[in-house]
């Protein structure tokens, strides 16, 4: 809890950091994009992770919000900002009920082409019509009140933490209602949470107005800092995007669509300032890979799973161990693509010199990994330490070759994992005890 | 008074001309998914490379040779054929078991991929290629000029395809089987028939259709990245009206999209895109199995 | 009497699955249906439920006749079903799995702000008493054992303080000893809350040991009903019996 208290202060501070530090604005303008994708793949998630229902016109709400706002703040002279914004998220939602209405109908693959027909018709509605909208050369020149206007950015900024992190908030707290709760059931088992009483459709419905209400804000928050709305919101390649940022991070999970969000963005930040004619065949592949080899996304992969009820403690320990170990190699197979991955993207010229780096690296791995972790499983803290330690290792070697970010956001996850397995409190409690056999 | 049937009959003929050629291209959509349950993305992307293809063969390879067009049609879609020959079985075969919007996603991810392959190869910029020798005047009908290679290559090969299509489903035996397969899959595989094995020649077949109206689509207007995402929203929209899984479905369908945006253009410029989506949604919502498609349960 | 159905026909596309059947049921009766495979069993309980809506004929409980009403009305109006195939919610922990239940019992599943974890443990964990899977409350229901799902299939059904119990063969393949206690923790529940019983059934001892009252069905016909003794000793259920083998 305190944790998120705590990330929150820090950001809220970035913009001085950023000026500290002398790096360019376009982080504090990154951050934003992070913080806006998080609040719209959160909303999405709602739909796709929460309650099975996997939309392709999510960016539908994204274009309904940009243009309430957009519209009536341009065209009504004086319409005070606050309602304009408001506007967004209420019209999103009505659009939601209207279009939800007929999807709802739908299941699977026909529910899915129906959002997306909706949202290419939210699309070329306002594509073509010209004179309301502005057509394909947008709706410019929305006037926003003066403090948005910040040529630093800064007031945005804060103005789009603020907003979105109430907004992620809110959807937290249904997440984990009754109501959140029933949808999960909704999504497990629609035929037996009708009966027990619940009206399947009609809940559907709502958790799809509710995703439409935010994604329609985190539209409106676009419009806000571009100070203008072009139809290509409501494209549907926009909707793919945020699918793929929830399936990144893991649509089972909470965080998992903004661990999505935040990756892609950074990655794709990195791949398209100097590659962006392969940035989506890397998309791709990650997707393949996600849907191949991750299911539960990367926040999934990074929980615990296979235990099953009757497990006493020491078999739970051990099944822990064995996943612990098996992932520990997975992400240590994938740091090493990834690394050289993005490594050759850099410098190409020295593409045999990565290559040779990189076998190394696995011939080091190889040999050095199953005698830690055969360390590790007599469950002695002090191996215990080591590990939670050990990932400070390949990341000072990949700051010292220079791998871009990209690269070095591997290595973090792997952190993750190691401290997802090993801080755990009953994980703690065996290392502690020290049982004599060996697992 | 006395032009507005010439008149209409052009528009006629404008819409079968462009329902014929995405009949061409959805087809190989229609089938994969009749058989496999497998709503593939990627089929704009064998769409999109028997475009390129024909063009790397008849401006490059086979310039020199008369009637490289023609080798092309022959070469080309056995090209994309192969391609699709490795996707199926080292990709999909892996995953049918599993939810099909699942498949969707990873036909997707795919799609991504063959898009900026198709970059990495052949370039960003719009390419073309020319159609033919002895096919690129035009000739009247109806009072208007039509380039006389829409009008006598494009319809004669899709309305051959889509008579051998016809012939091959329901007078051959293996055509049976695959229909039977579209009705029954598990009923099929109980009958002895190795169903793995259909499914990869489907699916190979469906390819090869792709990168067909690839072949013949690309003459008529420019070839580009980006149309692989263009195209597959048109076959969605056509076998969707159609029909999903319905063969006769999607000549409907997409006689219905040819007419419609030929008139749609005459009439209301502005819109008529629109209109096919609202079409679209119409079919879903009020016949969500589509004007010819077998009976869809709502729910889950 | 409880639950009447009248003269209900049900056909899928010219095959009749349930032709003219009727069968009542009174308060507090442990009433069970009997009948080979494919007779109607699982299509009767459907149209009960409103998972299937009658050709022909109507149901009513309580005199209120509920022909046609949608299943999650039925399930407010006090039928509750356990299902053939264990319908859970299979990612839903145990616990999870009867408290989104129980919440939709008392019109909570509405509550958009509050969150689920601290309501109705109670009367959750009661419940889960009562079936027997207190000790499992944090499990995930998927990676239950078969027989632990079912009684989480009960305990679910029991959630939504049912009148009237719908039991789709709650002892399909289980071993005799599972079979026991199964009937038994039924019959304890059944007579704590008062419950009425209407359960189909291939076990014949069960049938025998536990029904006041059996319909038999085949063919999508009520063939005989009537007291346990009765229905034994009749001579059409005879043979369609000793007719099929045991």
């Amino acid at each position: 809890m305190w944790v998120f208290v705590a990330a929150l202060l820090l950001l809220f501070w970035v913009p001085e950091l950023v000026r500290a530090m002398g790096w360019t604005k376009f982080w504090i303008l990154f951050f934003t994009e992070v913080f806006i994708w998080s609040l719209f793949a959160v909303a999405f998630n709602l739909l796709m992770g929460y309650t099975g229902l996997i939309s392709f016109g999510q960016a539908a709400y994204l274009g309904i919000g940009g243009y309430t706002t957009g519209l009536l703040l341009k065209k009504i002279a004086g319409f005070p900002f606050a309602l304009g914004f408001i506007a967004a998220p209420v019209v999103s939602a009505l659009a939601a009920l209207v279009i939800g209405y007929f999807c709802i109908r739908l299941s699977h693959i026909y529910f899915a082409m129906l959002t997306l027909a909706f949202s290419q018709i939210v699309y070329f509605t306002a594509f073509k019509w010209y004179s309301f909208t502005g057509g394909d050369n947008g709706l410019i020149g929305v006037p926003v009140p003066a403090w948005v206007q910040d040529p630093t950015f800064t007031n945005y900024y804060r103005f789009v933490l603020v907003v979105c992190t109430v907004g992620i908030f809110l959807l937290w707290r249904i997440v984990n209602s009754p109501f959140g709760q029933t949808l999960t059931a909704i999504r497990e088992n629609p035929e037996r949470a009708g009966f027990i009483g619940i009206h399947v459709k009609r809940y559907q419905l709502y958790a799809f107005m509710i995703a439409g209400a935010f994604s329609g804000l985190a539209g409106a928050l676009i419009t806000l800092n571009e100070r203008s709305v072009y139809p290509d919101l409501a494209f549907w390649t926009r909707s793919t995007q945020v699918l793929l940022m929830s399936i990144l991070g893991g649509v089972y999970t909470f965080a998992g669509p903004i661990i999505g969000a935040l990756l892609l963005l950074f990655m794709d930040a990195d791949i398209t300032q100097d590659y962006p004619e392969i940035w989506q065949l890397f998309l791709g592949a990650v997707l393949v890979l996600i849907l191949y080899g991750l299911p539960g996304g990367i926040v999934g992969f990074m929980q615990s799973r296979d235990v099953a009820s009757t497990d006493d403690a020491a078999t739970r320990l051990r099944k822990s161990m064995g996943e612990f170990q098996r992932k520990f190699w997975y992400l240590f197979a994938a740091m090493l693509a990834f690394s050289g991955f993005f490594l050759v993207l850099k410098t190409p010229s020295l593409w045999v010199t990565t290559l040779l780096i990189t076998l190394a690296q696995a011939v080091i791995g190889a040999l050095l990994f199953p005698w830690m972790l055969g360390r590790l499983s007599t469950l002695a803290q002090g191996w215990r330490l080591v590990f939670l330690l050990f990932p400070l290792v390949p990341l000072g070697i990949h700051v010292l070759l220079r791998t871009p970010p990209s690269g070095l956001v591997i290595i973090v996850l792997w952190a993750l994992l190691i401290h997802t397995y090993l801080w755990r409190a009953e994980v703690r409690e065996a290392f502690r005890a020290r049982p004599r056999a060996e697992l | 008074m006395s032009d507005l049937l010439p008149q209409l009959l052009v528009q006629c003929l404008n819409g079968i001309i462009i329902a014929m050629a995405i009949y061409l291209i959805s087809s190989g959509l229609s089938l994969v998914f009749g058989v496999l349950g497998v709503l593939n993305f990627a089929h704009g992307s064998f769409y999109m490379f028997g475009a390129f293809l024909v063009f790397t063969f008849t401006r490059h390879l086979l310039k020199t040779v008369p009637g490289h067009f023609w080798l092309a049609i022959l070469i080309v879609p056995a090209l994309v054929a192969l391609i699709g020959l490795a996707v199926e079985m080292g990709f999909l075969r892996f995953i049918y078991k599993a939810d099909p919007l699942y498949q969707l996603l990873l036909t997707y991810g795919l799609v991504l991929m063959f898009s900026d392959t198709v970059k990495l190869l052949w370039g960003a910029q719009n390419l073309s290629v020319h159609r033919p020798p002895g096919f690129e005047g035009s000739v009247a009908i109806f009072g208007h000029l039509f380039p006389s290679y829409n009008v006598l290559v494009v319809l004669p090969v899709s309305i051959l395809t889509m008579i051998g299509l016809y012939v091959f489903m329901n007078h051959t035996n293996f055509g049976r089987i695959v229909r039977a397969a579209t009705q029954d899959r598990e009923m099929v595989g109980a009958l002895g028939i190795n169903v793995r094995r259909l499914y990869t020649t489907v699916f190979v077949i469906g390819s090869w259709l792709g990168g067909l109206g690839g072949v013949i689509a690309a003459p008529m207007g420019a070839i580009y990245p980006g149309m692989d995402f263009d195209v597959i929203i048109d076959a969605f929209i056509v076998v969707v009206i159609g029909g999903l899984g319905s063969m006769a479905g999607t000549v409907l369908g997409a006689l219905i999209f040819g007419l419609l945006r030929s008139f749609g253009i005459l009439f209301v410029p502005q819109f008529e895109t629109l209109f096919i989506f609202l079409l679209m949604a119409v079919v879903l919502v009020v016949r969500p199995q589509g004007l010819l498609g077998r009976h869809v349960s709502s729910g889950h | 009497m409880l639950l009447r159905v009248e003269r209900v026909t049900k056909s899928f596309g010219g095959f009749m699955a349930v032709q003219d059947v009727s069968l009542t049921v009174e308060k507090g009766q442990m009433a069970c249906i009997i009948g080979p495979n494919g007779a109607g069993k699982s299509t009767l309980f459907n149209l009960i439920t409103g998972h299937l809506v009658p050709d022909r004929g109507r149901i009513f409980l309580h005199d209120r006749d509920i022909t046609g009403v949608p299943p999650h009305k039925i399930c407010q109006l006090g039928i509750g079903r356990s299902f053939q195939r264990t319908n859970i919610f299979p990612r839903l922990s145990v616990f999870e799995n009867v408290q989104v239940a129980v919440l939709s019992h008392h019109k909570k599943s509405l509550k958009l702000f509050t969150p689920a974890k601290k309501l109705a443990q109670r009367e959750t964990y009661a419940i889960l008493e009562q079936v027997g899977l207190a000790d499992e409350a944090q499990s995930v229901g998927g990676t239950l054992a078969y027989g632990f799902q079912k009684q989480l299939e009960l305990g679910i059904a029991l959630a939504s303080e049912p009148e009237i119990l719908l039991l789709d063969e709650p002892t399909a393949g289980m071993s005799p000893q599972e079979t026991a206690s199964t009937i038994a923790l039924i019959g304890t529940i059944a007579r704590e809350r008062g419950l009425t019983l209407l359960f189909t059934e291939h076990d014949m001892d069960v049938v025998f040991s536990v029904a006041e009252k059996i319909t038999v069905v085949h063919q999508g016909r009520v063939l005989a009903e009537g007291s346990p003794d009765e229905v034994r000793q009749n001579v059409e259920v005879q043979r369609v019996y000793l007719g099929e083998a045991a």
